[in-house]
């Protein structure tokens, strides 16, 4: 008989334990460790948990990741992580208390103070208090 | 532009940034909402609507509250906290050492993202007193985080972390003698209370705030407010004296213990959400230098108490404030609602009678409290009765204290032939904001602002109610008002379990003091809220899926309509389809499948999957498939190199605490053996794929003997953990598919037989295309005839390759075999890829097996 060639191509497969190793279908492995199935037609290095800084090719940093917390704590296993969304930050944009640095904000009429117009709008009630010239 | 023709604030000469940088560095944007504290006049929220810059003068246009023209200092100390609503993405992550609770992570506050901690806001969420070892589980409704620790070893409470926007009081007319304007609270922030919905605050039975019988009043009169320590605000005090302040508390400081004359610390009498003043006594003008916020109370090791400085806002400058030892009194606000009742000149429907009267808060605009019985004021607290004429309209007054707590949204009044059992009729409906209105489709009579004392709002002496609403406690809330409890939360309450659908909040494995007064366990009790009203628990709102078979619920999911509990044995799978309760039913019992862990479930794009040491499941909305059936050997394995699946998930402690969670950008599942550490090996870890329906065993996902907490799913779908690692820092990690150089990988082939297995072959070579990142030596064998019994080629080493190449593999000697099983076991940590295996053999023509 002349020589033949039997190739496997498929690998999608993955783990079969539950069958003898010669009843498997093509595609299957009797044992896969350490390595992904997830792309078809090959088999490769598996993935791994990633710094969360990493982009989604492994390799970029993106610039918006959680940060690591400088806290040590080793119990509670399984438990205390969870992500949401709001439309509301969680802090305010600013907290203005200085007009500028070192000047603290004021009510009055001198520069870089703030002051309240309040607009009377009944026309017998004549202009604004604060009315242009 | 010209000056504007609306309200405003002008920033003067503010376009020049030697004056100001406020409007150069654009830190007010047109679009931002502004919370302005510490002016005289003008506290409130704004939304800025335009901004005008003339000649350098600055105009920021505000619409929200009436502005009020004020431009003298006044010892006023302005602060403008401008909140800009971009979203924000949030994280949680519970630290369950002792003296520390729940920190919260915001992209939006990251300074610096290369600083540890920048974004973090430690123990913003405080739901443990005492203890050590706590466990959270987390639900999200309507901008609000539910915290539950479900560690029965610690001393908790449910917390509830939302969003507030709301300024109490915000439109109050200032009293006809033109006191000194009003400074209600102002909220733009997220919050951290209870999860309780607290009735006002009783004694005996009776509401602290009381019902008084008036025949004429403006609102002025202190006696309206408070009286015999009663009231919409209290002194604290215990039995020795009025209690103050121990120690010498700055304007920073947060810890508290108070203290009654005898020097001795009074530690029992605060509850979490309670607003305070001190230092300034009841009724005296201007009100309260700062309010504070309790967020922790003493637990059973005899802390201090946490309190919130400056809570609402800066006031008109006096906040915060640099106490000094043995200040006093502390008082209590915003206890309540004061009521003055009086049959009013005007003809109406009140039938003739004595009436007695109730009171509720309102929390987040929608959840009401249970009724409480008002009483009436005296040193020795009573009921209080209004005798109505009959025929007449009545005259009803509301008085309202300074501050509330920030969830209080409002309150109700209702009333009733005294010592009946008659539903309680609304008589006012109560806006924090707005005012007071006497029917829910009537317009609202604003606030007015009495100085010192507190807000009201006083009925005409014509009557401003003319006749019964329609309106009751029960066609309001839909339920009765004499029920037992309508939250859960309190201290030592607790839920194990806890999913939002249908908006709705299922809750399970309850243990409360609502059922029979007693702290009691219901196992396998699965409550769900009032729909829309996330917290409002009523203790027939349960559904009663089974008696007595054993077990406890653990975790809670939905999909598709569909509401799976989880006990350790079994799971039901409850139809929630409808929009009554009535017409819920068990669709399905799944027994043998249970779990024992909540992070042992979690939900996929195609349904909910779990994990047991039976197998990996999933409910796709129809059925159960067990995802490692004719995969996975569950008892035993036909792989020398793999155990069964069974002493993975169950660990070598029987722990069975596997976990499981979805990444979406893979789309698989990643299942890690203990995230507890509570096995040897415990870093061992599955992949099943979705799109190849394939399994995957592996090693360097996890590590052993550390700690993990449970999976999310960050803002890009990525599958993310926290890490204890036992350095100084917890790292955030996420599941990436892209292979990293890692050693120990293996693939064992099937034990092929060529499709002919009664026939001899003899095999000459194999051929591998392959891609490696670091040269393999020797990294094939081989068995024959399915021994498992493995022998070496001769030797090879696989060069790196970053394009395909081909490794060429040859035995001493042609080996004949029914068959042959091939096993890649990668001596070098690298990364390597392997396209196709080619094996040269050749069929033995008549030569069969024997």
């Amino acid at each position: 008989m002349p020589k033949q060639y039997y190739i496997i191509r498929d690998f999608s497969g993955g783990i079969n334990t539950r069958q003898d190793p010669r009843d498997l279908r093509e595609n299957e492995s009797s044992f896969i460790q350490n390595m992904s199935v997830d792309a078809l037609g090959k088999i490769k290095t598996v993935g791994k948990m990633y710094a969360h800084i990493e982009d989604q090719d492994g390799d970029t940093n993106l610039s918006e990741y959680i940060v690591q917390i400088d806290k040590d704590f080793a119990t509670s296993g399984g438990y205390g992580l969870f992500y949401f969304e709001s439309d509301h930050s969680r802090d305010s944009e600013q907290t203005i208390t200085e007009t500028k640095s070192g000047e603290p904000l004021a009510i009055g009429t001198g520069d870089g103070n703030i002051k309240f117009i309040a607009v009377k709008t009944a026309p017998d009630e004549g202009p604004a208090d604060d009315s242009p010239l | 532009m010209a000056v504007p023709q609306e309200s405003y604030m002008h920033l003067i000469d503010g376009g020049d940034s030697n004056s100001s940088t406020i409007y150069t560095g654009s830190l007010i944007k047109i679009g931002d909402n502004i919370k302005i504290s510490g002016t005289a006049s003008n506290n409130g929220i704004f939304a800025v609507t335009d901004i005008n810059e003339a000649d350098d003068e600055v105009y920021y246009i505000l619409k929200g509250k009436t502005v009020v023209a004020e431009d003298s200092a006044d010892s006023t100390d302005p602060t403008i906290e401008v909140i800009r609503a971009p979203g924000d993405k949030l994280v949680a992550l519970g630290d369950p050492t002792s003296g520390q609770d729940v920190h919260v992570w915001s992209t939006n506050a990251v300074s610096n993202y290369a600083t540890a901690d920048s974004g973090w806001s430690m123990n913003a969420i405080q739901p443990t007193m005492d203890g050590a070892g706590a466990k959270y589980i987390y639900h999200f409704a309507d901008e609000a985080l539910r915290v539950c620790n479900i560690n029965e070893q610690n001393t908790s409470i449910v917390r509830w972390f939302g969003y507030i926007q709301r300024h109490q009081f915000a439109f109050a007319k200032v009293d006809a003698d033109g006191g000194d304007p009003a400074n209600g609270l102002i909220f733009t922030e997220w919050q951290d209370h209870s999860n309780t919905l607290s009735p006002p605050k009783t004694s005996g039975g009776f509401s602290y705030s009381y019902g008084r019988a008036i025949t004429s009043n403006d609102g002025t009169g202190t006696a309206e407010y408070f009286q015999n320590n009663r009231g919409v605000s209290i002194q604290k005090e215990d039995g020795t004296s009025a209690l103050r302040v121990d120690g010498d508390p700055s304007k920073t400081t947060i810890n508290f213990t108070f203290e009654n004359t005898s020097n001795t610390d009074v530690l029992d009498q605060s509850r979490v959400g309670e607003v305070i003043s001190i230092g300034t006594a009841l009724g005296a003008d201007g009100g309260a230098n700062e309010f504070l916020l309790c967020r922790q109370i003493s637990g059973a090791d005899g802390g201090t108490m946490a309190y919130r400085r400056s809570y609402g806002g800066f006031l008109g400058g006096s906040s915060p404030v640099d106490y000094a030892n043995h200040d006093t009194p502390i008082l209590e606000r915003g206890l309540g609602w004061n009521v003055g009742i009086a049959d009013g000149s005007e003809p109406g429907d009140w039938a003739k009678g004595s009436y007695e009267y109730f009171q509720t808060f309102i929390y987040d605009g929608n959840q009401e409290s249970l009724p409480v019985k008002m009483g009436n004021g005296a040193s020795t607290i009573a009921v209080f009765n209004h005798p109505a004429a009959g025929g007449k309209a009545l005259t009803v007054s509301i008085y309202a204290d300074l501050a509330y707590s920030g969830r209080i949204s409002g309150g109700r009044i209702y009333t009733r032939i005294a010592e009946t059992d008659d539903d309680l009729i609304l008589l006012a409906d109560i806006d924090i904001v707005k005012g007071v209105r006497t029917t829910l489709d009537g317009d609202h009579v604003n606030w007015t602002y009495e100085d010192g004392n507190g807000y009201h709002v006083v009925g005409n002496s014509d009557g401003n109610s003319s006749a019964p609403n329609l309106d009751t406690y029960n066609t309001i809330n839909g339920y009765a008002p004499d029920v037992k409890f309508n939250s859960i939360g309190g201290r030592n309450e607790l839920y194990k379990a806890s999913v939002v659908a249908g908006r709705r909040t299922f809750i399970a494995n309850v243990k409360t003091f609502g059922f029979t007064g007693e702290l009691e366990r219901y196992g396998d009790r699965l409550m769900y809220s009032e729909i829309g009203k996330f917290d409002t628990f009523l203790p027939h709102n349960f559904i009663d899926v089974s008696k007595g078979d054993f077990g406890e619920y653990v975790a809670l999911e939905t999909f598709a309509d569909r509401l799976l509990a989880f006990k350790h044995n079994l799971v039901h799978v409850i139809n929630i389809s409808n929009p009554s309760p009535a017409s819920w039913y068990l669709e399905d019992t799944v027994k043998y499948m249970g779990v024992s862990y909540p992070y042992s479930v979690t939900r996929t794009e195609f349904g909910v999957a779990w994990i047991n040491e039976s197998g990996c499941f999933l409910y796709d909305g129809s059925r159960v498939r067990n995802l490692i059936e004719k995969r996975l050997g569950t008892s035993q394995s036909t792989s020398s190199l793999l155990d069964p699946w069974y002493k993975f998930a169950m660990g070598s402690a029987n722990l069975k605490d596997a976990m499981i969670g979805y990444d979406a950008m893979s789309n698989s599942l990643i299942m890690f053996r203990s995230p507890s550490d509570g096995s040897d090996n415990a870093n061992l870890s599955y992949i099943y794929d979705f799109d190849s329906n394939a399994w995957t065993y592996n090693l360097p996902l996890f590590t052993n003997d550390k700690i993990y907490t449970n999976f999310i799913s960050d803002w890009n779908n990525n599958l993310t953990i926290a890490k204890y690692d036992g350095s100084q820092y917890i790292d955030f990690l996420k599941y990436l598919p892209i292979p990293s150089a890692c050693s120990d990988q293996e693939l064992v082939t099937k034990d092929i037989d060529f499709g002919m297995p009664g026939i001899t072959k003899k095999v000459y070579s194999v051929r591998i295309t392959y891609k490696a990142g670091a040269t393999q030596a020797n990294p094939l064998k081989y068995a024959l005839n399915g021994t498992q019994s493995w022998s070496s080629f001769a030797t090879v080493t696989l060069a790196t390759a970053s394009a395909w190449d081909i490794g060429v593999f040859t035995p001493s000697s042609p080996q004949s075999c029914q068959s042959i099983q091939l096993r890649f076991d990668l001596p070098s940590s690298g990364t390597f890829e392997i396209n196709d295996i080619t094996i040269e053999y050749r069929v033995i023509k008549g030569k069969m097996v024997t």
